[in-house]
């Protein structure tokens, strides 16, 4: 095996050789390798909660940015801009829900920074400028609220008026 | 989505505004309602808000869920951060803010926020001041310092006018990462700011404007680097290539350097540049600039082709690889000006009266410049239709990010050259829009508004120039009501007569203000209409016009206008 590339195992079994430098991008993963001791030649990194095809994807996700320089510190600049996704991550994430939540979810997992951003502010944006009700409908929430509550909402979003 | 763990939605939060959380989000169901509950980094920008989600907010959020707070008085004649102060009544009680944004505000709000609020978490912090106030100086300058010094501090955003000067004693030590002054102009004090930051990566100068003694650093000072500063902007100066190299001097270890502005010098000399970035800046990966160099005298061709050939050498094209587009004012030839691609400024300007060329590398290349926020298209003084020549530049000019256009046009004629502009912006993108010009005959202008909307699904903020007619019957005011795009929350428009503030406010339900463009005699009128009409509505006028932030409608003109419907429905039936 090449000396610069490290195995990811998916929780289906899927062995993916992935060069070490991408998949530092990986906080979990470099932790793993730094701190750990894990050899990068022989031993397989098992990521019990991603599956075959969200590695995959997370891999493609992270050898297209692997150039990129490291995210702010500490969310310095942390604006609330969401038309700053690049048209790549737009055409990447363009999936369906469950695929989206599972990117997520992997994201967070692994501790990957920038894919966690990027997915989080494309549910932010599939949100913004949306009713309650066409919030609702687009990720099928159930309004549990009885009447009673309903109405103490309602209450609590009246006009408040100058006294 | 509900199925996510609560950390994954409260980081979804943190890119929604804090009224989406509130009002669409937390009536969704009872598992949001609680997630919205035990969300505690709200991030509240009071920015373009409603009144009534300004009150709300203020009402229901608790300071201590709170990091980052937002305010502007947004129009010279508004003062929503009074508002804001007399809401809230426990300043002291925002003890987790990280990030504090004041745009516009009066010194004496200043002080009297700072005074109260906690500030001991504070990492970023931007101010602006609209109104200074001469006894104030002082006690100022000492919070500005104060908060300069803060251990957790790693953003300082100023803007501050000449007089009002950000003294720092060099004994002082700073933890700020990034600083960006606005009219900051003595640039011998900004090494003694440099000396206090030894952690500063970044530095933005804007409106930077030397003349005289303020241009220069004193001499021994330019022996002193300061090596932990790596990226530079200086955007929207006014000063000579000396200055500009003597501040460079200063800042060897930059490898980001962006220069916008313009000289009367030889700011547009690729020689000197090449051999300055060479000698002085060895480790500058990126250089981006936008220079505009006028002169009183007409350049010929030759002359202009030199200046264009410097920045094609060997150094520019094959070892940097920085593409640049040149151009001139093609009747005159006095006005020059270069610029790298993709575009580095926020704002373009569109004006057909300069010739324009880039570099052969660049003629089969599409750049995207998604640093340009705003576009303006300058066409009054345009006569000719020109269109052919401007298909070559489609190539490079390519705006997929614009949200903010304005279009000064002066011809009928001109709607044709603008259909060939727009196939360069995204107009989907556009939310805030800009018309003006004359001499547009009525139908003309409503076929000129119509073109604009009809794509503009985004747009939010409207402004109508004077087009000069000559009497008030001319104008076709019905006609632009009726084709007034309905989800409009920002309009600034002219009225000649108190009733088409009615027809305004029946067409865009969706309103939050509207800056009127009255007669002087109307204006009494004016303020006593949205009284009889609006509950809450703040208003304040200025030379010939009215702003207003827009209450609630009057439940009984509410009334009024459903009987009179039903009226109208009666009568047709």
């Amino acid at each position: 095996m090449a000396g610069n590339k490290i195995k990811l195992q998916s929780n289906d079994g899927d062995t993916f050789d992935v060069d070490v430098e991408i998949a530092k991008q990986s906080a979990t993963i470099k932790t793993m390798l730094e701190d750990l001791g894990m050899s990068e030649e022989d031993d397989v990194i098992p990521l019990p909660n991603v599956n075959s095809a969200i590695l995959k994807k997370v891999i493609q996700w992270a050898t297209h940015h692997k150039d990129d320089p490291p995210p702010p510190e500490d969310d310095e600049n942390r604006e609330k801009n969401l038309s700053d996704i690049s048209s790549w991550d737009q055409d990447f994430l363009k999936v369906d829900q469950g695929t989206l939540f599972e990117l997520i979810l992997a994201a967070n997992y692994l501790d990957i920074k920038g894919l966690l951003d990027v997915t989080c502010k494309t549910v932010a944006n599939m949100i913004k400028g949306r009713t309650p009700e066409e919030i609702r409908r687009q990720f099928n929430i159930k309004n549990d609220f009885t009447p009673q509550e309903e109405e103490q909402i309602k209450k609590e979003n009246e006009w408040c008026e100058e006294k | 989505m509900d199925g996510l763990p609560v950390e994954i939605i409260h980081r979804i939060f943190d890119h929604l505004e804090a009224s989406t959380i509130l009002f669409s989000i937390q009536v969704l169901s009872r598992s949001f309602r609680s997630m919205v509950n035990s969300y505690n980094r709200f991030s509240l920008n009071f920015k373009k808000l409603s009144q009534q989600h300004f009150r709300l907010l203020c009402r229901l959020l608790s300071p201590q869920q709170i990091i980052s707070l937002t305010f502007a008085n947004e129009f010279d004649e508004s003062n929503e951060i009074y508002l804001f102060l007399s809401s809230i009544l426990r300043l002291q009680s925002f003890t987790r803010l990280q990030n504090l944004t004041l745009e516009q505000i009066d010194e004496y709000q200043l002080q009297f926020l700072l005074k109260r609020l906690n500030l001991a978490s504070i990492r970023s912090f931007t101010v602006s001041i609209r109104k200074y106030d001469k006894q104030l100086v002082r006690i100022t300058e000492s919070l500005l310092t104060s908060i300069f010094i803060q251990p957790t501090l790693r953003q300082l955003n100023l803007s501050l006018k000449e007089r009002h000067i950000f003294y720092v004693n060099c004994k002082l030590i700073s933890t700020i990462r990034r600083l960006l002054i606005c009219n900051y102009n003595i640039i011998d004090n900004l090494h003694e700011i440099f000396l206090c930051c030894p952690h500063l990566h970044t530095v933005v100068l804007k409106y930077w404007h030397h003349r005289g003694h303020l241009g220069r650093i004193s001499g021994y000072k330019l022996r002193s680097t300061f090596q932990q500063i790596r990226s530079l902007s200086i955007e929207n100066f006014r000063a000579t290539i000396d200055t500009i190299e003597s501040l460079l001097s200063l800042v060897p270890s930059l490898n980001y350097l962006k220069l916008v502005g313009r000289s009367e010098d030889c700011i547009v000399d690729g020689s000197r540049w090449e051999h300055l970035l060479q000698t002085s800046l060895p480790q500058l990966n990126k250089f981006e600039f936008f220079f505009h160099q006028y002169s009183n005298h007409n350049k010929t061709l030759d002359e202009l082709n030199y200046i264009h050939a410097a920045f094609q050498t060997p150094f520019w094209i094959d070892h940097k690889q920085w593409f640049t587009i040149f151009g001139y004012t093609t009747a005159s030839k006095t006005d020059i000006r270069i610029y790298t691609i993709p575009i580095c400024t926020s704002a373009f300007t569109y004006d057909l009266q300069w010739t324009q060329f880039p570099s052969p590398t660049l003629t089969a290349m599409t750049m995207k410049n998604d640093t340009v926020k705003e576009i303006t298209v300058e066409l009054r003084e345009y006569n000719d239709r020109g269109i052919e020549k401007k298909e070559t530049m489609k190539n490079y000019f390519h705006f997929d990010k614009v949200t903010c256009l304005t279009l000064n046009l002066s011809s009928q004629e001109h709607i044709l050259l603008l259909a060939s502009i727009f196939v360069t912006i995204d107009i989907t993108n556009i939310m805030q829009m800009t018309i003006s010009g004359f001499s547009m005959p009525p139908d003309a202008l409503l076929k000129l508004l119509n073109f604009c909307f009809e794509k503009a699904h985004n747009l939010r903020s409207l402004a109508i120039g004077d087009f000069s007619y000559e009497s008030d019957s001319d104008i076709p005011f019905e006609g632009i009501c009726s084709i007034l795009p309905r989800q409009l929350q920002h309009l600034d428009i002219n009225i000649v007569d108190i009733e088409q503030i009615k027809m305004l406010l029946e067409r865009c339900k969706n309103l939050l203000t509207l800056k009127l463009g009255v007669r002087l005699h109307m204006i009494a009128g004016i303020k006593q209409w949205f009284d009889d009409n609006t509950i809450n509505s703040m208003y304040s006028d200025g030379y010939y016009l009215v702003f207003v932030w827009l209450g609630k409608m009057n439940i009984e003109c509410t009334k009024n206008e459903m009987v009179k419907k039903r009226m109208k429905i009666d009568s047709s039936s």
